[in-house]
């Protein structure tokens, strides 16, 4: 692939100069079939200036601590939490920095089978020769049992039950038998294997998880960010890295990016700073759904506006973005827009722009 | 001297051998530090060791020395004020406190011991608490905030001030270089003080209090090695005490009263709303205990695992077992989280860390099960004890040994649970009346879940009551509030009666009859027995010059009741309830002379009162009282022409109680009736009387039904009409059983059935009944074309 044109690289690959330093500076004992030792993977995910390593993952440092620490034992590890946490980004970051490799992933749905966390076959082949292990297509999971590397599972309560069963046994006998290839064949896990699973527990429509599978997990909450200065600032300098792959000139103005980080965060935890209820959406309103509202504004402003952003903006991007045709959503979100909105707009530019395209737009 | 200079300055400066000045710069509770502080008083050997505690608090040093007493106990400091509620203070003391070491330890070797904060009664009153509760004897500025912290936070990769802290100094804990240790802490606080601004130093009068300690090592110094255990904030003011105490004179006279009472491991954690310290004291008492076990810096694997098992065992006993693979994994966790982050062992943070990974299925938030259970583990339940001869309050030995005699378990902090079987075990009994005695000290010792309620007079049948309980601090600090009204739990609630009696007479409310029975139901179940009888006295005197009726009646009844009891209100020997009832009784038969002057506004409750006395008397207490005299009093009534309603009433009494012919009744009715008053209603008087007292009579008594009938009947419509209200409002004294039992004595009367008499409501209009008419003849007509008439019901007409 070219890599000069790939919309979004593997971590590894996004960062290789990081891990590549931290390789070089590693003194640390490292875990059988590690890449980086325990304190290389931190300092890889949570940053570094020293380094210059990046700061990747924002807002709970125990949480990555512990995540480190199941992943070196027996447990794997099940990362759970609203949508928009970035539990994935944690998992990818994770598996980059201790296999050095993100891509052994199995993507949860209701589609998944067991094959697809074991083995499947080349069928032209199997019919041709039988089975061999030339017919043999192995699974992600497979492949990181194989080379000691971390396989991650994505959403993996989309997957039917019988098919989260299939990873009990693989998580505590660490094997997957292959009956077909002759008596007593099996793939036995090399050293550094483990599995980061992501869940969202509360979504409607999801597989329970059974406790025996729970068991083999430690599981790990993230949660939103907390500290509404620091999300700021998270947001500004996620946009900003966007946006320096256009070819436009766009900067978001403090007041506006208040704008977004208040109704993200009012919304989302139903309450205003000064105390204030709201009703809150089903929709998700996590951080990076702010990024995105706030990168779409920059990019309607900039390409076709061609105007510096302004709450307009926001107010134009908010409902395609995140208020995806829910009645009772839009709902909420007038009252907030009549009530919380309107009242700000009074003593603010930002939320008097906000406030007033946000009603045009209700017509 | 500012800034980094200043912190090197405290650093060099806290151990000056030239000057015989040794500084102790410590965190409150802080097992390091008080394992540094061992050491070195060990090898310094002061003549003196001063501590910073409030001066005033330096007679309860003997106490605290005494081999009774174990910690956590706390000096409570109380102090009364000219405006507003006493104010009280408790200064804790743990097994690994710093202070309570260097008590120890400078005890052992024979130094003088000391105390040198201002007077508590200065901290209390100055403070901008205005509610009385636990207070640090170390103060110390937040270890949890400012820019300095947060900065170390990160860098360090803590979650907040307290793991900071652990992971700086309570890792070093039974590190041989005290000294270094110790001047560590020095600079540490002194850079936290160095990022708080001054004007918030000098509101919280620090200046003051460095001022009068620096006084006192100015003069404690000279003769000898001095050791100086203060919190780390005030090592640099102390540095040089001669220039910082200046001409300050230290000591003076304090206003405050203090006890040393038990402590609980609950009200020391410093997330529970005490100010300074660590949290989880239990998670410092195991780490301090390892240490001293090792003479020197613990095994921390050992202290994780002793942890974990001692966790895992009480959740087993509490149900909730956790698998020996959980158990393994968790400690796996802790332990190397704790070498991620650069530990020697796992620390509280890591432990509570691996737990959230081990143990949490699920998504956590903020109330997890698991880690709320962990977090109550970590803080531990441990009580403390306090020696015989320590200056505690008469009145907390009493309680506690009390509480103990009776058989509550006042071992540890817990709250238990306790069924008593008040009627028939005596030893039950008393217990019952302890706890009530706690109740009425107001302590918030024991509360009753069920059982029988004396004072409302609900359930009183039940034979249990339950009871939910709990020693802890708070009883002992609330037991000395109460200390001003006596030395022993009776004698104290004696007071509070007594307070209670006189701030009813504050009130105006002096001869507030309901009011002091039920004082003096309190009183009885909390089984002051005898000792009441000054209290019956008090109420004797309130009855003779009680004027009302109703409420004497009432007293007579509940009198009445508490002498028949033989509950746990049973009436102990000596205790003269039998003649207040008699007096209250002749203070009754007294104001029934006044029934007739009644004024109608004023007639209802005396209709209720006479309906109870009636009942009363003429039932269970018969033979308690002289009727009789209750008898011609109420005769007395019927001659002095009073309101037709009392007349109605006293007359009933007496038809019912067979002392008149029930003939009475009617005729008094019917010449009612029948009189001339122009007010129709007025005639009804007689009727509401009897229906208030003694409603049966209306079908039962010997005419009544036939007077009221007739009269009913010669009504004209109009006046009729007019009547009904008052009718209707007379009426509803009656039951519906009782309204069924006249309606069946009027069917006899009329004849035909009671459905009959039984109104029916439809809202139907003209207009409806018209058309519902039409319609009725209509379908008539129909089904008479299709031969079907036989299918019609007759319809009725009249009687039939």
């Amino acid at each position: 692939m070219d890599v000069a044109s790939a919309q979004k690289l593997p971590a590894e690959r996004r960062y290789a100069d990081e891990l590549a330093r931290l390789k070089a500076e590693d003194r640390g004992p490292k875990p059988a079939g590690w890449r980086l030792s325990p304190r290389a993977v931190r300092r890889f995910i949570l940053g570094d200036s020293t380094l210059e390593i990046s700061h990747k993952f924002y807002g709970d440092d125990p949480l990555v601590d512990r995540c480190i620490v199941s992943l070196m034992g027996q447990q794997g590890l099940m990362l759970v939490g609203e949508p928009g946490t970035a539990k994935s980004l944690l998992s990818e970051l994770l598996a980059a920095a201790i296999s050095g490799d993100s891509l052994l992933v199995v993507q949860g749905s209701a589609g998944v089978i067991e094959d697809h966390l074991r083995y499947g076959w080349n069928y032209a082949l199997l019919l041709a020769e039988g089975p061999s292990e030339r017919a043999l297509v192995p699974s992600p999971v497979l492949n990181a049992m194989q080379n000691g590397k971390i396989a991650r599972i994505e959403e993996l309560t989309r997957c039917a039950p019988e098919v989260q069963d299939a990873m009990i046994s693989l998580l505590s006998e660490k094997t997957i038998a292959m009956p077909e290839l002759g008596a007593g064949r099996e793939v036995r896990a090399a050293r550094g294997f483990n599995v980061i699973a992501t869940a969202n527990l509360r979504d409607l429509g999801v597989n329970e998880m059974s406790s025996a599978l729970k068991r083999r997990f430690n599981f790990e909450t993230v949660s939103p960010i907390a500290d509404a200065a620091f999300e700021k600032e998270l947001i500004a300098k996620q946009v900003a890295e966007r946006m320096a792959d256009y070819d436009i000139e766009a900067e978001m103005p403090a007041d506006v990016l208040d704008v977004v980080v208040s109704v993200f965060r009012d919304l989302r935890t139903g309450r205003a700073e000064d105390g204030a209820v709201i009703a809150q959406p089903k929709s998700v309103m996590s951080t990076a759904e702010a990024v995105n509202v706030a990168h779409a504004a920059l990019l309607d402003a900039g390409y076709l506006a061609e105007e510096p952003p302004t709450g307009a903006h926001i107010a134009r991007q908010l409902r395609g973005v995140v208020f995806k045709d829910d009645e009772e959503d839009a709902r909420k979100l007038r009252a907030y827009v009549d009530t919380i909105a309107r009242v700000r707009g009074r003593k603010n530019r930002a939320w008097a722009a906000f406030h007033k395209a946000a009603k045009s737009d209700e017509r | 001297m500012t800034g980094e200079a200043l912190i090197h300055a405290v650093r060099d400066g806290v151990m000056q051998p030239e000057a015989d000045l040794y500084l102790a710069p410590v965190r409150h509770h802080s097992p390091a530090c008080a394992m540094a502080v061992q050491k070195m008083i060990r090898e310094i050997r002061p003549v003196k060791v001063l501590i910073e505690a409030p001066h005033d608090l330096e007679h309860l040093i003997p106490h605290l020395l005494d081999p009774g007493t174990v910690p956590p106990v706390a000096a409570a400091s109380l102090l009364d004020c000219k405006v507003g509620p006493r104010l009280a203070a408790y200064y804790p003391f743990c097994a690994h406190s710093p202070e309570w070491i260097a008590l120890q330890e400078g005890a052992k070797i024979g130094a003088e011991l000391h105390f040198i904060d201002l007077g508590s009664g200065v901290k209390i009153a100055s403070g901008n608490q205005k509610e009385t509760g636990p207070q640090p004897l170390v103060w110390e500025r937040a270890f949890d905030q400012g820019d300095y912290v947060r900065a170390l936070c990160q860098r360090l990769g803590c979650q907040d001030g307290y793991e900071l802290w652990d992971h700086l100094f309570e890792t070093r804990i039974g590190d041989s270089d005290w000294r270094g240790f110790l001047a560590d802490v020095g600079a540490y606080c002194t850079a936290l003080r160095a990022s708080t601004s001054l004007e918030e130093i000098e509101s919280s009068g620090d200046i003051e209090r460095e001022a009068h300690m620096a006084a006192c090592l100015r003069d404690a110094m000279g003769a000898g090695p001095v050791v100086v255990v203060i919190g780390g904030f005030h090592t640099a003011p102390l540095l040089d005490p001669a220039k910082t105490a200046g001409k300050i004179r230290a000591g003076g006279q304090t206003a405050a009263q203090s006890y040393l009472i038990r402590y609980g491991y609950k009200e020391l954690d410093a997330l529970m709303g005490y100010g300074a310290g660590l949290p989880q004291p239990a998670y410092y008492e195991a780490l301090w205990s390892h240490a001293q076990a090792e003479g020197g810096a613990p095994d921390w694997q050992v202290i994780a695992r002793d942890l974990t098992q001692g966790f895992a065992k009480e959740m087993r006993k509490a149900g909730h077992g956790i698998s020996v693979p959980a158990q393994i994994e968790l400690l796996r966790s802790a332990e190397t989280l704790a070498r991620l982050r650069n530990r020697p062992g796992a620390l509280r943070h890591d432990l509570v860390d691996a737990l959230t990974s081990t143990l949490v299925k699920g998504e956590t938030s903020g109330a997890d099960a698991w880690t709320e259970r962990f977090v109550t583990f970590l803080r531990g339940h441990a009580l403390g004890e306090v020696s015989d001869t320590a200056g505690q309050p008469p009145i907390v030995t009493d309680a506690y040994t009390q509480a103990r005699a009776l058989r509550f378990d006042v071992s540890d902090g817990l709250r238990r649970e306790r069924t008593l079987d008040i009627r028939r075990k005596p030893a039950h009994l008393a217990a019952s009346r302890f706890a009530h005695a706690m109740i009425l000290l107001g302590t918030d010792f024991a509360m009753r879940t069920s059982g029988p309620d004396f004072l409302n007079s609900v359930q009183t049948g039940l034979l249990f009551e339950h009871w939910d309980y709990a020693w802890s601090p708070r009883v002992e600090g609330q037991l000395i509030e109460s200390a001003v009204f006596g030395d022993t739990v009776p004698a104290a609630c004696l007071g509070h009666l007594a307070r209670a009696r006189a701030a009813l007479s504050a009130d105006g409310r002096s001869d507030d009859l309901a009011e002091l029975l039920a004082l003096l139901k309190q009183g009885l179940l909390a089984g002051l027995g005898a000792d009441l009888s000054g209290f019956l006295s008090e109420i004797e005197s309130a009855l003779r010059q009680s004027g009302s009726f109703p409420e004497t009646a009432q007293a007579v009844c509940t009198l009445h009741a508490i002498e028949a009891s033989r509950g746990p209100l049973s009436l102990p020997e000596g205790l003269d309830v039998k003649g207040l009832m008699q007096a209250a009784f002749q203070r009754l038969i007294y104001l029934c002379d006044d029934l007739p002057k009644m004024r109608k506004e004023t007639i209802q409750p005396c209709l209720d009162a006479l309906r109870i006395l009636s009942e009363l008397l003429s039932g269970p207490a018969a033979d308690s009282f002289e009727t009789a005299l209750f008898d011609e009093a109420l005769d007395r009534v019927t001659e002095a022409d009073p309101l037709p309603e009392l007349m109605g009433a006293v007359t009933a009494i007496a038809v019912e109680g067979g002392r008149k012919p029930g003939s009475t009744l009617s005729a008094m009715l019917s010449s009612q009736f029948n009189g001339s008053a122009p007010d129709v209603t007025a005639r009804l008087g007689g009727l509401r009387g009897m229906l208030a007292v003694a409603p049966t009579l209306l079908w039962t008594g010997d005419g009544v039904l036939a007077v009221v009938d007739e009269f009913l009947n010669g009504l004209t419509e109009e006046a009729f009409l007019a009547l009904l209200p008052d009718l209707r409002l007379a009426l509803s004294a009656l039951s519906p059983r009782e309204a069924d039992s006249v309606a069946n004595a009027l069917v006899r009367r009329h004849g035909g059935s009671a459905a009959e008499f039984t109104a029916h409501h439809h809202d139907v209009s003209e207009e409806d009944a018209r058309r519902g008419a039409a319609l009725d003849a209509a379908l008539r007509a129909s089904i008479r074309t299709d031969g079907l008439e036989s299918w019609i019901p007759l319809q009725r007409t009249g009687a039939e």
